[in-house]
């Protein structure tokens, strides 16, 4: 079953599984690595976005913040991002930074 | 590396209760026969599973099988009486002949305690004061014992005494460190349950266990380590999966809703069949591989039991899993077969 060679999207689906069970340092090494190969940029985003969620709950937050940035600066509409930032933001003790994208992600229609 | 299987039964609504308790009574005749070393029933209080009096179903099994070695996985000895508790497997290894073992722990459900009248503020001190007195039961027939949760025993004798010249006790823990230094201590072979996350994680507590034991004076072959892992034998990778799959989602996301985990997932399912991680799930052959691996990220196993409970399989699918773990599992890791 196991092939050391595996394709992006089987990389991408088992770094979603582990993502699931709670394994977020294992999430966040491979899906770094996805992000470092992969060549479409509209998958780059999502495979960004998860990475940044897997920093977010391993507390790697200088990280989640980067890639957080990374995906707002391509797809400024993404309030789920806004939303993340401002929490990563709020996880470093850094409340006044964090109002504003926590208050974008309120107008986009997510709230806490 | 003994290989054994544990069962929870867990009631399949589309099944008669009365039909699943023969099921599985067929399943571990299956597993004898087959050359499974060991089978292990579960025990909880609650509504979906059937397994509340496990002696009861491991005699009726003791009745119908010859080699294979019958266990609880675990006794709730908190919840219980261990004079009792030691009764029915004493009794149960005279019935099997000496194959009757013990995994006693403190169960990872709570619902036994207001059952029983017991107070979960007390969940150590009746595990530690009942353990030992199972232990003290075991060396002695007649002991003088006294503790805080029953009367004294002052030596008026406890029977029948088991086949065995000692009754086998293992202790079940889950990843509570002090578990692992108590059992080494005591010197007791170890049962760890590892339901979820990267076996490796274990190796520190495992460690910790077998220093514990080497510190107290316990000789290295007395401390003995055994894992018990979610796992199913397929006879190809993707039958497995996709066979193990919706009973098991359908009792994990249940039980996950009671304890706050998310709901199981496919993609959280692979995961945990893929590399590294702690599910048995596979062919005949990737199964044995993992289960080499996992020995060896333990830092060595002697024992792997296979919890195969699943209540949405048909009984024919489960019977063909358990052939397979005996027939061609064990012989791969005994080293009577090679791999391909």
């Amino acid at each position: 079953m196991t092939t050391t060679q595996t394709s992006p999207n089987q990389r991408w689906a088992r770094a979603h599984g582990l993502f699931d069970t709670g394994e977020f340092d294992a999430a966040a090494a491979l899906l770094a690595e996805l992000v470092a190969t992969t060549e479409s940029a509209t998958d780059t985003l999502a495979v960004r976005l998860l990475l940044a969620r897997a920093y977010y709950h391993s507390a790697q937050l200088h990280h989640a913040e980067a890639e957080t940035r990374a995906v707002l600066a391509a797809d400024p509409a993404n309030a789920y991002a806004w939303l993340l930032l401002g929490r990563t933001l709020e996880r470093q003790s850094r409340h006044a930074e964090a109002g504003g994208p926590l208050r974008m992600a309120a107008a986009m229609g997510l709230d806490r | 590396m003994e290989i054994g299987i544990d069962n929870f039964v867990a009631a399949d609504p589309a099944v008669e209760p009365a039909r699943q308790m023969q099921d599985v009574l067929a399943q571990i005749a299956r597993a004898d026969s087959a050359g499974v070393h060991t089978f292990g029933i579960g025990e909880h209080h609650r509504e979906g599973f059937l397994d509340s009096a496990p002696a009861t179903i491991l005699s009726a099994a003791a009745a119908i099988t010859e080699r294979i070695r019958l266990r609880s996985a675990v006794t709730v000895l908190s919840a219980d009486d261990p004079v009792r508790v030691f009764e029915s497997y004493a009794t149960l290894d005279l019935i099997s002949q000496g194959r009757a073992e013990l995994v006693v722990g403190r169960g990872s459900f709570t619902e036994a305690f207001p059952l029983f009248g017991l107070d979960l503020a007390d969940y150590d001190a009746l595990f530690e004061e009942k353990l030992d007195l199972l232990l003290t039961l075991r060396d002695d027939a007649h002991p003088h014992w006294s503790g805080r949760h029953r009367a004294p025993l002052t030596g008026q004798g406890v029977f029948p005494r088991p086949h065995q010249a000692q009754l086998p006790i293992w202790l079940g823990v889950g990843g509570t460190p002090s578990s692992f230094v108590r059992v080494g201590v005591l010197g007791l072979p170890l049962m760890v349950a590892i339901i979820g996350g990267p076996p490796a994680r274990f190796r520190s507590l495992v460690d910790l266990y077998r220093e514990t034991g080497r510190r107290a004076g316990h000789p290295a072959e007395q401390l003995k380590v055994g894992a018990h892992l979610i796992g199913f034998v397929g006879d190809t990778d993707e039958q497995a999966a996709e066979a193990f799959y919706p009973g098991h989602a359908e009792m994990f996301t249940r039980i996950g809703r009671e304890r706050g985990f998310p709901p199981v997932t496919r993609a959280g399912y692979e995961a945990q069949r893929g590399p590294g991680g702690p599910y048995l799930i596979g062919d005949p052959e990737t199964v044995a591989r993992r289960a080499r691996e996992i020995s060896a990220e333990l830092g060595g196993v002697s024992r792997l039991t296979v919890q195969m409970t699943n209540g949405r399989m048909p009984h024919e699918t489960m019977l063909r899993s358990i052939e397979l773990l005996g027939s061609k599992v064990v012989p791969l890791l005994d080293g009577r077969a090679q791999p391909r």
